[in-house]
């Protein structure tokens, strides 16, 4: 019995119709694939790329140098130096991530407890040389700046499920 | 009440004095120890046959606290007297001190003799200085006739009393706080056990009671425990000072029997202000379980009676509302209250008495929240019961009985941010 | 003994123990914050709330007594919920900045949160603020309005460190704890409320900042501060020190240490701190390799041995070097032919050396010292020079015992004295001889003719109790010291108790079983420099702070042809010496100390030695090596530590026996006396550089301090400068009054820069109108 359904099956060419059809699905179906970098995916606020060091409206910095971010990170990439500032207020002095060490968890993020560092929607970043990728304090404040406007909205966005 | 026990010198013009005393048979009942030499044992049984329990809010049994005190101690003993009376709606007292202080200082020392104390301290509260003038006034003038100091009444008695002003802290009307206060130290209340009994003023054991309490001692000495036990009704012997205020036309002190109809305090306090509806109670100072005036309106003021219908006897300060009161704003009063007298020794109450007070503050004014109410009753359970002495638990239960009689009062004020009265 | 069940497990308690005791060591956890086993019962934290059986409400396991057949609950719904109760009350007014907060990590409120706090709260309202106070250098009081007002801070002062500076103020939630009347906290075991805070309110001042608990290492080491031996946790990061810690050990320490101990090591990375060897060249220091400076130095030996004589050199180390480098010291000395070796700088009266043959010590454990009836305190500043045996005693007064003093100064020891003769040190020993006359008279039925004051000391003495007679850092240092020594053992021997000396330094015993002494040959530390060599070998010393006689010792070092110092910090040394060696303190090199009760300790180095420091151990052997003596090939301090007590039977060295010695009074000398204790933050040189230290009231500008009739008699107001001078020198400090001095003696401290122009601790001094 099973020998003459597979014969019927072989002789009228079912399985070629069956995988054409997934074809002709598709080929009228819409399109996912984008032409990069003239077209670009959409990405979720909580997309996780290029971090940043966040500042509050007044101009203060907002991270405390609490080190629960290099404390929380698997990758070991964030190395932090802190200090009294003058108004007896606790701060970084040294706040330094290792791009070509980090692995883009978010844990740091997460484990921020005033929003300081921040993952944003940033992927098309290179460096020329090893240390390029190696960014400081400055420059993570310098991001922070760049894209403050993108950040504080993805950030709204995502408030509701945190 | 024909005769009044404690208030017995009031239809003179200078009741305090001691002439005044003597004429109404003063000093007779420590007299009459000294002479027969009564026992201690005799005197603490009198004490026990009648029925006279703790006038200063818990209602412990006066005998048998003396009965705690060790009979064999070397060493200094101690006799307090609490007259911090610091309870809101309480004021007492303060006229026994002002009005009949030598039957105070009477009782204390047949409290002192029997116990075999020699010293022996007044604790007055801190806002009456009216009243620590007079005790000192009496207190001198029963040192010059001998009824304090060496060889009481020619017998080898030997017992003085002294008056210390506190500072008007509410918590130092707590036995243990009112001892640290009078050792010179802050006034927190100790943690118990060891009790004063054991281990109380200085380390000494020590008997702690209230004014009224010991002034009742004379009257069971010259007639006998029974005869006071038979003034009032079963397990609340004798009589007792019962202080009305709030909306009432005639507030004020009343002597009358233990077991007296509230219907009746009420009229001789010339019944609610206005002609207007009675409200609620609170039958026993501040610190008491509300109770609606229509179940107060069928009460007897006993132990038992209050404690049945949810509340307690406490000092025996009855606060009298009418319609008019806002029961909200009543209570934000009385959790303000409770709010600065806490100690803040421990967390519960130092945190839970501010948090209470602010929750009921902002009902009061117009930012009452729903889920505030259910919020209000859990603090309290988490406050009541769980603290040092019974501030916790004082600044817990108007809160609870506010909100079992009055929740709907509380949640129109929530939802339509105002009164309903 | 009585049984209990708590959770479900039985349990065998002694009577009178309180549940959170008993559960506690049935290994069953409470949570709690105001409780502590070493302070009174306060129960005012709520937290430890148990159900027990019968109770109609939860009760608070840590002021409950157990009693029979009681069954405890720690963990029924009733107890989580009084517990969690408790827990968010203690939130409400608690500030939410764990992230700055230098106790996070290690903080009760944030590790018991984790486990009875809500996800959130439901306090609305405003929370308190409670403003930051200033306590003085060591404990920060910025933050307070982390206090949970659980008074450990306030019991700790009031029953361990003997004064109550800090309090509970105000009522209810204004109630905060502060000082009186903004004052500092100035007691010598501030630095213990840090660690008793269970929350970030009382924090290290030094420490602000600086790390997070979870960045530390933590190595174990031994105090190098004084004898008790205190167990301690040095906690690094990046090969620095940045904190230290007591560890619980309780036969030496409790669970508490000195502010010295726990704040000196500020002192370790001072800008002054040597970190490469140096040669002075032509008058001009020079930075020079290892190899070249230990050359210079092994040839410079070479020379003078080979030419003025061997025992024209002199070695010299302080009795806070370790074992190891006290021994190879004096094998080095005595490789070279000379027995010139001492590490007693401070004393003066080395006539006991031939007179006993082991080494001295306490003469008892130190928790034998808890369990004293009646002790005899004999020249100590027993608060300042020993904070915890201090506080020990302190305790033991508690209990009841009794303590009796024979001092030339009348400081405050913060514990109830039971009686206490105050003379001048010239009369030190007669006030000693009247006690032994006493007690000989109580003993043998004589008729009493000594002072009544020494008769009441007799009596205490004889209470048939355990009895102790104590010889402080005073009566060590003492001209009379052996005569003290004497007195004393007749005094233990009359009273059937125990006598000792409460070790100066951290290797006082150490230096005794590594030979640092001289032997019958040799010169001790007073006579090397009363008569000056030609070449010194200096371990740790500052000739002009540590030495009995700074002005002899500077004139000596500067007589001297050849000063080899091996010390961590560039100090005066610069002056005098030929060759700078860098060494590492004991934070940065491995090696052992003996405390004061003989118990033989071993540390390892917690960070790298800074710069091109090394341990002395090894420059030592190096130089061994150098001047080809033989012995010198150890790969390990262990190695040399197992060599220096290879035999030795320590417990059976320890001996303060001392074979009869005349005691004769001296007559009393003219003129003023000189009183002198080394100041508590002066006694060596990492306390010496440790800024917060030095900015604490103890660490003051000494002053003269005499009686005020004294005062008069110079006609010298209280406050004026005067000139106090001994010999050649003379030092400017201000008079101070202090009526509880003996007239006759003008106290000034030593081991301080401003009076080490002056000579020797004890004799005479004069002082002027300036």
């Amino acid at each position: 019995m099973e020998k003459i359904a597979h014969f019927f099956k072989s002789f009228l060419l079912i399985e070629l119709l069956k995988g054409m059809a997934v074809t002709g699905k598709h080929l009228f179906s819409h399109k996912i694939t984008v032409h990069y970098p003239e077209e670009k995916t959409p990405q979720s606020f909580r997309f996780r790329g290029l971090h940043a060091q966040r500042r509050y409206a007044n101009g203060e910095e907002r991270c405390i140098g609490c080190k629960l971010c290099e404390a929380v990170c698997p990758a070991l990439a964030i190395k932090i130096e802190v200090a009294e500032r003058s108004d007896g207020s606790r701060r970084t002095t040294q706040y330094d991530i290792d791009l070509t060490k980090c692995i883009f968890c978010g844990f740091c993020e997460e484990s921020c407890p005033v929003d300081a560092i921040v993952e944003t929607r940033v992927l098309e970043y290179h460096g020329e040389k090893r240390g390029d990728l190696y960014y400081t304090k400055p420059m993570l404040l310098a991001v922070g700046e760049k894209h403050e406007a993108q950040i504080a909205k993805d950030r709204a966005s995502d408030a509701k499920y945190r | 009440m024909s005769t009044p026990i404690i208030f017995n010198t009031l239809h003179f013009d200078q009741p305090w004095t001691l002439e005044n005393y003597l004429k109404v048979g003063g000093y007779k009942a420590l007299r009459k120890v000294l002479a027969e030499k009564m026992l201690p044992e005799a005197i603490i049984a009198e004490v026990k046959a009648s029925g006279l329990r703790g006038r200063g809010g818990a209602g412990f049994p006066t005998g048998l606290k003396w009965s705690f005190m060790p009979r064999n101690y070397q060493g200094d003993k101690y006799l307090v007297c609490n007259s911090d009376e610091g309870e809101p709606g309480t004021c007492k007292d303060r006229d026994i001190l002002r009005y009949n202080p030598h039957m105070l200082i009477e009782g204390m020392a047949i409290a002192a003799y029997t116990m075999s104390v020699k010293t022996g301290y007044n604790y007055i509260h801190g806002e009456i200085f009216e009243a620590y003038e007079r005790m000192e006034a009496a207190c001198e003038e029963a040192r010059k006739a001998g009824y304090l100091g060496q060889n009481i009444l020619g017998s080898d008695f030997e017992f003085d009393l002294h008056n210390h002003l506190g500072y008007g802290a509410y918590v130092c009307g707590e036995e243990t706080a009112l001892l640290e206060s009078i050792e010179g130290k802050k006034g927190q209340p100790r943690f118990k056990p060891p009790f004063p009994a054991t281990f109380g003023l200085y380390g000494k054991p020590t008997t702690i009671n209230n004014t009224e309490t010991f002034a009742s001692i004379p009257y069971i000495i010259n007639n006998g425990g029974q005869q006071f036990a038979d003034l009032g009704v079963p397990n609340s012997g004798g009589i007792k000072l019962f202080s009305v205020s709030g909306h009432v036309n005639n507030p004020g002190n009343f002597e009358v029997p233990m077991g007296t109809p509230f219907k009746t305090l009420l009229e001789m306090a010339g019944g609610v202000r206005g002609g207007n509806k009675l409200k609620a109670v609170i039958p026993g100072g501040s610190s008491m379980p509300v109770l609606p005036g229509e179940i107060m309106m069928d009460l007897n003021m006993d132990f038992d009676s209050i404690q049945k219908a949810g509340s307690y006897l406490g000092t025996g300060a009855i606060i009298v509302m009418d319609e008019t009161t806002c029961m909200v704003k009543a209570l934000e009063r009385l959790s303000y209250f409770y709010f600065e007298e806490s100690c803040g020794q421990c967390t519960p109450c130092r945190e839970g008495t501010g948090w209470l007070y602010r929750i009921v503050h902002r009902i009061e004014h117009g930012e009452g929240r729903p889920e505030d109410l259910d919020l209000l009753l859990d603090l309290c359970n988490n406050i009541a019961g769980r603290t040092i002495c019974a501030l916790g638990d004082a600044a817990a239960w108007p809160v609870q009985g506010f909100l079992k009689h009055y929740r709907k009062e509380f949640e129109y004020h929530i939802e339509h941010k105002r009164c309903l009265v | 003994m009585i049984n209990i069940e708590i959770d479900g497990k039985r349990i065998e308690t002694e009577n009178g123990t309180t549940v959170i005791e008993a559960a506690h060591k049935a290994g069953i956890s409470i949570p709690h914050f105001c409780y502590h086993k070493k302070l009174s019962i306060a129960a005012n934290c709520r937290m430890c709330l148990v159900q027990v059986e019968k109770a109609p409400k939860p009760l608070p396991a840590c002021a409950t007594p157990v009693t029979e057949g009681m069954k405890v609950f720690t963990a029924s719904e009733q107890a989580v919920k009084a517990q969690k109760g408790v827990m968010e009350f203690l939130l409400v007014n608690h500030p939410l900045d764990c992230p700055i907060c230098d106790q996070g990590g290690e903080c009760m409120l944030q590790d018991m949160s984790v486990g009875y706090g809500g996800g959130a709260s439901r306090y609305h309202e405003e929370k308190r603020t409670v403003l930051s106070k200033d306590i003085g250098p060591l404990v920060s009081a910025e933050e307070m309005s982390r206090c949970i007002n659980c008074t450990r801070c306030v019991r700790f002062g009031a029953e361990i460190a003997g004064q109550m500076e800090m309090g509970q103020a105000f009522r209810g939630e204004h109630a905060e704890i502060m000082t009186f009347v903004s004052g500092t906290v100035n007691s010598e075991l501030s630095g213990n409320m840090i660690d008793l805070c269970p929350v970030g309110a009382l924090t290290s001042k030094p420490f602000r900042y600086k790390a997070r608990s979870w960045e530390l290492s933590r190595r174990r080491s031994i105090s190098a501060h004084d004898s008790l031996g205190t167990s301690l946790a040095v906690q690094t990061k990046n090969n620095h020190v940045l904190r230290v810690l007591p560890i619980e050990n309780e036969d030496i320490n409790e669970c508490w240490l000195s502010d010295k101990d726990r704040f000196a090591y500020e002192g370790l990375n001072s800008a002054e701190r040597l970190t490469k060897p140096m040669i002075k060249q032509d008058g001009k220091w020079q930075e020079v390799e290892w190899q070249v400076a230990l050359e210079y130095a092994a040839n410079g030996l070479r020379h003078i041995a080979n030419g003025a004589g061997a025992e024209q050199i002199g070695a010299l180390a302080t009795a806070n070097s370790t074992l190891e480098e006290l021994y190879l010291l004096q094998k080095l000395m005595r490789g070279i032919g000379s027995d010139n070796v001492d590490f007693r700088l401070r004393q003066s009266d080395f006539s006991a050396d031939d007179k006993q043959q082991g080494t001295p010590w306490l003469g008892m454990p130190i928790a034998d010292i808890s369990r004293l009836d009646s002790v005899l305190i004999v020249g100590s500043f027993l608060r300042k020079d020993h904070p915890l045996l201090a506080a020990r005693i302190r305790q033991a007064v508690k209990k009841g015992a009794q303590a009796n003093i024979i001092h030339s100064v009348d400081d405050d020891l913060l514990m109830k004295v039971a009686n206490k003769t105050i003379v001048a040190p010239d009369a030190l020993v007669a006030a000693l001889s009247q006690v032994a006359q006493a007690l000989d008279a109580e003993k043998n039925g004589k008729a009493q003719t000594a002072s009544a004051g020494a008769v009441a000391i007799a009596k205490s003495l004889s209470c048939g109790g355990c009895v102790a007679v104590l010889l402080g850092n005073f009566a060590q240092q003492h001209p009379q010291a052996a005569q003290l020594q004497a007195l004393a053992q007749q005094i233990a021997a009359l009273s059937n108790g125990k006598f000792g000396f409460i070790g100066e330094a951290a290797n006082s015993v150490g230096g005794y079983l590594a030979h640092a002494t001289p032997g019958t040959k040799g010169l001790n530390a007073a006579s090397m420099l009363a008569t000056p060599r030609k070449a010194y070998v200096l371990l740790n010393v500052e000739a002009e702070l540590d030495t009995a006689n700074p002005q002899q010792a500077i004139a000596a070092m500067q007589s001297a042809d050849l000063v080899i110092a091996m010390s961590a910090y560039k100090h005066h040394a610069t002056s005098y010496a030929d060759v700078l060696l860098p060494i590492a303190p004991f934070t940065e090199t491995s090696g052992t100390f003996v405390s004061t009760e003989g118990r033989v300790q071993s540390f390892k180095g917690a960070v790298k030695p800074l710069g091109e420091a090394r341990p002395a151990w090894k420059v030592l052997r190096v130089l061994g090596n150098l001047l080809k003596i033989s012995g010198f090939d150890q790969d390990t301090s262990e190695a040399v530590r197992d060599e220096a007590l290879k035999g030795v039977d320590v417990a059976a060295k320890l001996s303060n026996t001392i074979s009869a010695i005349d005691t004769n009074a001296v007559s009393a000398a003219g003129g003023l006396q000189r009183v002198s204790d080394v100041p508590i933050y002066a006694t060596d040189a990492v306390v010496r550089r440790s800024a917060p230290l030095q900015a604490t009231v103890d660490a003051a500008t000494p002053q003269a301090w005499l009686h005020s009739e004294e005062l008069k008699k110079l006609g010298v107001q209280v406050g004026a400068t005067v000139k106090v001078s001994q010999g050649q020198g003379s030092v400017s400090i201000a008079a101070a009054a202090d009526d509880k001095l003996p007239r006759g003696v003008v106290r000034v401290a030593a081991g301080h820069a401003a009076t080490a122009a002056l000579g020797a601790m004890f004799g005479t001094i004069t002082v002027e109108r300036a």
